[in-house]
């Protein structure tokens, strides 16, 4: 779905607040525990069984998991931005360190008494003896009410001395389950900077990353549902940890052998084998031709392309084959279809009037384009584009900086496209589910100030250049650096850069270094998963532009064989494509068997997948011979070479992606009932059917029936009719008054058909 | 091009009854059935208050409307808040603006709620609240009240259970649900003497012979296809699809529903001769023919500039026309009961008039109107302050119009949906249905 152009302002914090209280595979014991404020609340059934209270009660550790259990700091509560009834809390107390100063200084000191510690407002109110909008959130005497009590009695203490989390781990930190209903509880401890180590199982949020596999209460007991693997996640505060869960697939029968010589089939096999899954057999000949041809190329094989293929008896056609496709200029077009969605090539996002617009994402296209087809370094072609400077006409890359304006913007857009890893969350607050907070957020986007972009000599010219006095306020919404500078930082580093780094060097520059370093943990992996979900449909980590800390591969360990790969073999992209293509991973036949029919991550079979719309609406016309020309583009240009999206009803109804927003960096190829209208009932489809001059091509060289049937599925399904296909489609093609209209009606059933429509 | 498209389906041959299972004929992919078997478990009457609607056609007034120019005249404040429009009273309890007389005379049947706040005056935010029930959330897209009633109620008809007259902006779409709950859109104006829905209807050249033979022969070639489908979910949602396109188009009753011509020139006249109005008695028929949820979109509030003429003259007198001919017609029909309408916009306008004589995005209070489905009529729910500044009673808050339209087609709005990713939202989270606006 794509939504969200953010601009800034801070309405759209307040946007955020709602992910957390909706939102959130965390969320659902909360709201349970902050139902509405307005509307009265019961008191909390608090699950911590009592728990001595210690001898000196910790701000950190003891009070403010109050403050989130008791759902006081949800986003309805006083964990919205602007607060409640003017306190704020962090959202979910998720910067525990920041809720020190509204408890104890806010409101003027008036929440806390230090005289009659059991005259503070704090407590009234949590406890609702002075009317309060969220109701009792604990009762008088409770364990929380005696833990905070005690706390003020102490002075209400928070000094930079006391213990810190420094690490959340579970116990087990992996887990394998035997049987589906199996019940296995899972332990949460925290270690603080004094050494010591508090079990807070009952004091974390849990949740489960595959719940079709794995159930996980709020107390921490995991349940095995069916077979798989995944992750279950505990958050703490603002930490968020994760355990890898197995249950294995119940023995049946012996496990075959499966030997492999391919880095990547070992990984996935040890896996399959782990989770006693028998992957599907091998694809055939013609199954195989017609996936990788639509995978590499974006079109069907031709006839001939066919039938050299079934009569080469050689033993490694296939990976010859897979050179040969690699080689055609058609790979690069089909290739640099895709970057051009994922670096949102759209001349609306390009600026200027339509025809200038269209200048930039054209030179843009063609920038992209050459530099598939010479097949350059991945990390030079990043590199590139993040330090492309001077004019927009002469340096297709710059066109890159009109895509976004705002440094953060930009800061996001090359996060999500180039380390996998979504940002949004943290511009206002600590993200919940991963480890970004706004610090990381404001602190990254740093670098982006730094490129200015201004207007040329010629009409629409910009000029990207180095602009050193650049620089991003920090706009969190209560983050303590609120206001401030950021101060350049590399992502998930601690210490930013020098002050004067800026001036000195160039932190551009740097930045393209320090993202395309073969040590930065994020570049290789998300390089490689953004690939293989190009030719499996899915990504090892899904979906491939958040890749979280705490997100488990669906193979575990294929991510860092992919990535060695990648960057033991210098970024070469074809390299890398070749070795998935010639994996035996790549090649399982699409038919699932009893044992693997319900996987749907493990890669055991071949995933059937939905073809981006321009290369459907490409095959339909190869299928089918219509003639198409799009726009102004020259004849015969097919639509997956189109440089700019051509405006065409039939694309925008598959799922064309608008590369307006973020989101349309990887096009949502979701069926609906518009498209089967399109290819079952409309004159358009019916135009090519008819008009195309495929029926009668195979009309002239069919000598029988059964040539004409042959010659119909080899253009659509490319593949031989079984005996029984091909007897029923004779038999009703022979119903028709005249041969042209039976050859007509197999063809609009075959094109319309599942088969045709999927790369399978 | 050699074929031709007979604009009146009735002309053909009616064609079989398709055999088909239980489930296609919902048109329900096999993923879609469990959920639903699933949500039905949860759903229920909430109380005795629950409404009635099995369907529900909501207006929405992009740009967001004046409260103080419609629903919430000021007639006693100063003139720079009051404006150039009277209050007229009506046969409900309430008056409002001089512009909407047919509206007054159907307001015994009408709720105005005139206490709404919401804290975003941006128009896609507020777009976003009011339509889902959430501020929109980054990286996660929450799906529209028609998705979610379509996929928890599921579809009443051969006809698509969620359908949007006008183009869909994303915030009417079915966000994490998948493409497959998402609006249908016919496409094209209602007004125009040719509308019929694209790729509907059935083409000339297409006998039931022919007919016949197309659907054999590609049962035939996708058979072997079931191998692959058991292990993909895309394969049997396109199945679903298919099923469903069949049922649409071999259900003339279904397909009829877009066919304004079978309507009479006076009711078309009665509805007003111009996009809203059409659109209005389309929602009408498709409501009639089993359509569990529809939006109709009229532009034209966003007034930053002389608000009282494009007010005035034409636009409020189209809006009151068309939506007092949508009631009655309703009513006439026995429907009403089983509708509700809802009529809102993203936020209501300054209530001072600025120095363009237009008012601006304000959204600390406004207005909107429910009717039908359980809605009380003649009926005021909460208040504004004599300026239309403040809600003075009765705070009614996106998430509480979220309640109230689930609270009026039966759905429990307690409950949760989950995200592919495993993000769980609640319906109406934090929100209750207006019970003041309750029958």
């Amino acid at each position: 779905m794509r939504l969200m152009k953010f601009h800034g302002s801070y309405l759209l914090c307040a946007a955020l607040a709602v992910a957390c209280t909706g939102g959130g595979a965390f969320a659902q014991r909360r709201h349970v525990a902050a139902k509405p404020a307005t509307h009265g609340a019961a008191v909390l059934a608090a699950k911590a069984a009592a728990e001595p209270i210690p001898d000196k009660v910790e701000f950190l550790r003891d009070i403010a998991p109050i403050l989130d259990r008791g759902g006081c700091s949800g986003a309805q509560c006083h964990g919205k931005f602007g607060g409640r009834a003017g306190f704020q809390v962090s959202l979910l107390t998720l910067n525990p360190e920041d809720d020190y100063e509204p408890i104890v200084f806010g409101g003027r000191g008036r929440r806390l008494n230090f005289a009659e510690p059991e005259k503070s407002l704090f407590l009234l109110k949590a406890t609702n003896v002075l009317p309060h909008a969220g109701g009792p959130r604990f009762e008088v005497g409770s364990q929380q009410y005696r833990t905070v009590l005690k706390w003020i009695k102490q002075g209400a203490q928070f000094s930079e001395s006391d213990p810190r989390l420094t690490e959340l781990t579970i116990v087990p930190n992996k887990l394998t389950l035997t049987k589906v209903g199996q019940k296995v509880p899972i332990k949460v401890m925290a270690k603080y900077t004094d050494g010591s180590t508090r079990d807070v199982t009952k004091k974390a949020a849990f949740s489960s990353t595959n719940g079709v596999s794995l159930g996980v209460n709020e107390d921490g007991v995991v349940t095995g549902l069916r077979w798989g693997g995944g992750g279950i996640l505990a958050r703490y505060l603002g930490t968020v940890t994760a355990t890898f869960v197995t249950l294995p697939q119940e023995r049946k029968g012996v496990y075959p052998q499966l030997g492999t010589e391919n880095p990547i089939d070992k990984v996935v096999f040890e896996n399959l084998k782990r989770l006693n899954v028998i992957p599907s057999k091998r694809s055939d000949d013609a199954e195989f031709l017609r996936r990788i041809t639509l995978d590499t190329l974006g079109r069907l094989p031709t006839i001939d392309e066919t039938e050299a293929f079934a009569s080469d008896k050689a033993a490694d056609k296939r990976p010859k084959l897979i050179d040969t496709l690699l080689d055609k200029p058609e790979f690069a077009d089909y290739r640099t279809l895709r970057l051009c969605d994922l670096l949102r090539v759209n001349p609306r996002k390009l600026g200027g009037n339509n025809e200038l617009a269209e200048r930039s994402a054209t030179l843009f296209y063609e920038w992209i384009n050459k530099s598939v087809a010479a097949n350059k370094p991945w990390d030079q072609f990043v590199r590139e584009i993040i330090t492309a400077r001077g004019s927009t006409y002469y340096n297709g890359a710059a066109n890159f900086y009109r895509v976004e304006r705002e440094p953060n913007d930009r800061m996001e857009n090359i996060g999500q496209a180039f380390l996998g890893v979504r940002m949004m969350c943290a511009r206002c607050h600590k993200h919940p589910f991963d480890r970004w907070n706004t610090d990381d957020y404001w602190n990254f986007a740093s670098f982006m100030s730094k490129v200015g972009i201004g207007g040329g000599r010629i009409l629409d010219e910009q000029v990207v250049n180095y602009n050193k006095y650049g620089q991003v306020i920090n706009q969190s919404v209560n983050g303590h650096n609120r206001g401030k500078v950021a101060p350049a930082t590399y992502l998930g580093e601690k210490d930013p850069l020098p002050a004067d780094a800026a001036i000195k060097g160039d932190l551009v520059d740097d930045l393209a270094k320090w993202i395309t370093n073969e040590k930065n943990p994020f570049f290789a992996r998300a390089t490689v998963n953004r690939l293989w979900s190009n030719y499996f449909g899915k990504g090892v980590v899904h979906p491939v532009d958040d890749m979280r800390a705490t997100t488990p591969e669906s193979v575990p360990g294929l991510l860092d064989v992919l990535s060695q790969e990648l960057v033991s073999h210098k970024y070469d992209i074809k390299y890398l494509i070749k070795l998935i293509l010639n994996s035996q991973t790549y090649q399982f036949s699409g038919v699932p068997n009893d044992s693997n029919v319900k996987d749907d991550r493990y890669f055991s079979h071949y995933f059937p997948k939905p073809m981006p719309a321009a290369a459907l609406l490409d095959i339909v016309n190869q299928a089918t011979g219509a003639a198409e020309n799009f726009g102004t583009f020259a004849e015969r240009t097919k639509a997956v070479q189109s440089a700019l999206p051509p405006n065409n009803y039939f694309l925008s109804a598959f799922g064309q992606s608008h590369r307006e927003f973020l989101a349309d960096m990887d096009p949502k190829l979701e069926p609906n009932l518009v498209q089967t209208l399109i290819m079952i009932n409309s004159p358009y489809i019916e135009g090519k059917i008819r008009n195309g001059n495929t029926v009668k091509a195979v009309m002239d060289k069919a000598q029988t029936d059964e040539d004409l049937v042959r010659g119909l599925y080899s253009r659509t399904f490319c593949r031989e009719p079984n005996p029984t296909e091909l007897a029923k489609s004779v038999a009703l093609i022979q119903g028709a008054k005249q041969k042209r209209e039976g050859a007509q009606d197999l063809l609009w059933a075959l094109v319309t058909a599942r088969e045709f429509f999927f790369n399978h | 091009m050699d074929y031709n498209w007979l604009s009146d389906c009735e002309k053909f041959h009616r064609r079989d009854v398709l055999k088909v299972g239980v489930l296609s004929l919902l048109g329900l992919s096999l993923s879609k059935y469990y959920a639903l078997a699933d949500a039905t478990a949860k759903t229920g009457k909430m109380d005795q208050t629950s409404g009635t609607a099995d369907s529900v056609v909501l207006i929405w007034l992009a740009g967001g409307p004046s409260h103080i120019d419609t629903f919430d005249p000021k007639p006693d404040a100063p003139l720079e808040i009051r404006g150039n429009f009277k209050a007229i009273s009506t046969n409900g309890n309430m008056q409002l603006s001089e512009h909407l007389p047919k509206i007054a005379d159907q307001a015994d049947k009408i709720t105005v709620v005139r206490s709404v706040t919401s804290p975003t005056a941006a128009h896609e935010i507020g777009t976003h609240y009011m339509l889902t029930g959430f501020m929109p959330l980054p990286g996660f897209a929450v799906p529209s009240y028609g998705s979610v009633a379509s996929s928890l109620l599921g579809p009443r008809s051969a006809l698509p259970p969620y359908i949007s007259v006008q183009q869909p902006g994303s915030e009417m779409g079915p966000g994490f649900l998948g493409a497959s709950l998402g609006p249908f859109c016919p496409g094209g104006d209602p007004a125009n003497a040719n509308f019929a829905v694209r790729d509907l209807d059935a083409p000339t050249y297409m006998t039931p012979e022919k007919e016949q033979r197309r659907r054999e022969l590609r049962d035939v070639v996708d058979t072997a296809f079931k191998n692959y489908e058991k292990g993909s979910d895309s394969a049997r949602a396109i199945d679903s699809f298919y099923n469903r396109a069949y049922t649409l188009l071999s259900s003339n009753e279904a397909r009829a529903a877009f066919d304004l011509k079978k309507e009479k020139e006076e009711t078309k006249n009665a509805y007003g001769r111009n996009n809203f109005g059409q659109s209005l008695l389309l929602s009408r028929r498709l409501v009639e023919a089993g359509v569990r949820f529809s939006t109709v979109t009229l532009g034209g509030w966003d007034n930053h500039s002389n608000i009282f003429n494009a007010l005035g003259q034409s636009h409020l007198p189209m809006f009151d026309q068309a939506m007092a001919a949508f009631i009655a017609d309703l009513e006439q029909r026995g429907l009403l009961k089983r509708t509700l309408i809802v009529v809102m916009g993203e936020f209501g306008r300054t209530p001072i008039i600025n120095r363009d004589a237009g008012r601006d995005h304000y959204s600390r209070v406004f207005s909107l109107m429910l009717a039908g489905g359980g809605i009380k009529g003649g009926n005021v729910v909460g208040a504004s302050d004599p300026k239309g500044m403040e809600p003075a009673a009765d705070l009614v808050r996106p998430e509480d119009l979220a309640a109230t339209i689930y609270h009026c087609l039966g759905i429990d709005y307690t409950q949760s949906i989950t995200s592919p990713e495993g993000i769980r939202i609640t319906l109406a989270r934090g929100g209750t249905h207006i019970r003041k606006a309750m029958a």
